[in-house]
Formats: structure tokens, sequence, C-alpha cells
């Protein structure tokens, strides 16, 4: 009976952490070509001992795991997979942000958020050059994140006198 | 029992036509959608309640951000070159249901057309439409939401997007 118990933890522990990323990650991390980074809480922290600015560490350290998956080549995720995640994504949460999709360039943003928290952000990309998916969950404030894109923002601007900013619509939390 | 069979016929006759004309846009920005000459932008209501929430000191920002806590999503259909630019903006302005729409401001320049219109619900401005041809661009923006129009003009600072500087052209319209 006991060992009965156990299985049946094991199992379920396994879907949880699948249910983290709605399959992707899994199905597609041991792919031909695939690069697959799973950055637990700890290395994000000791990390974040090198990095200079203390709003940047901050920021860095409120990561509780991060995960990037790319493939240099194509994408090999199929529309069938892509409607899935989206399908699951939707009922565990996670709202779209924004969709962007410039020539064959596909990029889509995805985040859980409670009052102004930031939990979870996935970015789901696909170009010529690669293509992959980014996780990234923790706490962040919106005002945290703001505060660290407005001043490199700032130091942009000082740096090369004007901002650099690709021809898409910047996240209305970035100002010109 | 007859007159409730008509009035029923009547209101969902309505609501069909209603959602047919929504319908007309979203069939037009989903025709180019997979075009790789057209740049697709989609910023849905939930970034725009998020970007909402940031409190900071910049005057700027909260003028701005009193303009995006109502604002429902953006979609934007852009394409900067090309060959065919007019002849777009014209089946895109046969596609546009003027009778749900009221035009708020027409400028033809040379080349250069642009045209907005609204959908309004009593006061409230519910849908903000542009619509840009250039023989070598064409332009399609849709804001939803609540719309003020005194202050959606200050987003043409923010948004990055080909054509979202005509927005000024409301305030100078206003003024």
């Amino acid at each position: 009976m006991k060992t009965i118990q156990f299985f049946i933890a094991i199992f379920l522990t396994a879907n949880a952490v699948q249910a983290q990323d709605y399959g992707l990650y899994w199905k597609y991390k041991d792919h031909d070509g695939a690069i697959a980074v799973s950055v637990p809480r700890w290395a994000t922290f000791a990390g974040s001992a090198f990095i200079d600015e203390k709003a940047d560490r901050k920021l860095v350290r409120k990561i509780r795991k991060a995960r990037v998956l790319f493939f240099e080549d194509a994408s090999p995720f199929s529309q069938r997979d892509l409607k899935k995640f989206v399908r699951k994504s939707k009922r565990r949460g996670l709202d779209e942000l924004v969709t962007v999709r410039s020539g064959k360039t596909h990029v889509r943003v995805l985040a859980k958020s409670r009052n102004s928290t930031i939990k979870k952000i996935v970015v789901l990309f696909s170009s010529p050059e690669g293509a992959g998916l980014v996780t990234v969950k923790g706490r962040f404030r919106l005002d945290e994140i703001n505060r660290v894109i407005e001043k490199s923002n700032k130091e942009g601007k000082k740096k090369d006198g004007d901002p650099k900013i690709p021809n898409l619509p910047k996240v209305p939390v970035i100002r010109a | 029992m007859k007159q409730l069979f008509f009035s029923l016929l009547f209101l969902f006759a309505g609501a069909f036509s209603a959602t047919a004309q929504n319908d007309a846009i979203t069939r037009f920005f989903n025709q180019y959608a997979e075009d790789e000459r057209f740049t697709v932008v989609y910023i849905a209501p939930k970034l725009f309640q998020l970007a909402a929430k940031i409190e900071t000191d910049d005057e700027d920002w909260n003028n701005i951000r009193e303009v995006v806590k109502d604002l429902g999503g953006l979609r934007v259909l852009v394409a900067d070159s090309i060959v065919d630019g007019v002849a777009l903006y014209k089946s895109a302005l046969s596609k546009v249901p003027t009778n749900e729409y009221s035009e708020l401001l027409t400028v033809r320049d040379k080349d250069e057309h642009v045209r907005m219109w609204t959908k309004d619900s009593g006061n409230i401005i519910e849908e903000l439409l542009l619509l840009v041809g250039k023989p070598d661009e064409f332009v399609l923006l849709s804001f939803t939401g609540k719309i003020d129009l005194d202050k959606i003009s200050s987003l043409s600072k923010v948004l990055d997007v080909k054509g979202a500087d005509q927005l000024d052209k409301i305030k100078t319209t206003k003024n």
C-alpha cells in the first residue's frame, strides 16, 4: 500500500513540474539540437553577486526559477503543440500580454500576475535565426521592473545619444 | 406573440449585423496576419492594466497612465516597404462599416491618406480606428476600451509604431 502511495506521489509531482511550462520544455528539451537550461534559485542568487547595480541585483534575486529552451534552427514546435500550450496556459492563469509578428519573427509574451506583482513570465519566440521558450518564475513588483527599465533607458541615452529602440511597440512601461 | 417574435427577430438580426461589422475589420487583420510584408502587433488589455498599476513621480507617465488604464487592447497592422499601399488603403476603407463608426478625421496630403473613425456608445468612445495609406506604406491601428480623445494623442509618444504619430492629429483637430 505504501508503495502505491509513493508512486502516486511521484506521478503527481512529475505532473506538477511539467505543468509549469505547459509541456513544451519537457517535450522538446531532449530534441535534436536543443539547448535546454534550467536555472535554480541558488544559481541566480549566486550569479547576482556579480551584478554591480543594486536595483538589478535585487531584481535578479527575485528569480525563483528560470528555464531556457533554444533551437538554433527553425522551431520544432508544431501548431498542435502551440495550440495546446496556449490552451493550457490560459487555463492556468497565464495572460497574453503582447504578440508581435514581423517578417518571419514571431514573439509572444505571456505573464501570470496578481495585483502589482508578476509571478511568471513566458516568452515564446521563433525566427530564422532560432526559436525557443524562456520561462521565468519569481515575484517581481511592477515598480521594480519599471525602475530597472527606466535606468537602462537613461544609460542607453547617455551611451549612444539616442536610445536604440527596435521598430516594435515599446511596452507601455518604457518611456522614450 | 407576433410582436414578440418580430422583436426577437429584430434583436437577433441587429446583434448579428453588429458582429458581422466588427468581423470585417478582424477579418482584414487576419487576412494579413501571416503575410510577411506586414508587421502585426497585438497588445492585450492585461498589459495595459499592468502598466496602469505602475506608480512613479513622473508627471508625463501619470498622464499616460490615465489613458492606459481604460484601454482594452491595441491591434496594429503595418507595412512600410510595399508598392500597393494605396490599394490596400482603399481595400481596408471599403471594409470599414461606416454606419457603425463615425468619422473623426480625414487628411489627404499628396499621396498620403489618413482617416480616423470612432465607435461610441453614449458619451464613451469604445474604439478608435486609424487607417493610413501611402504608396509605400500602410497602417491599420485599432484601439479598444474607454478612450479619451483629449488624452489619446499622448500615447503617440510611447508607441513606437509607424502611424501612431498620426494620433497627434487628433490634438491638432481639437485645437
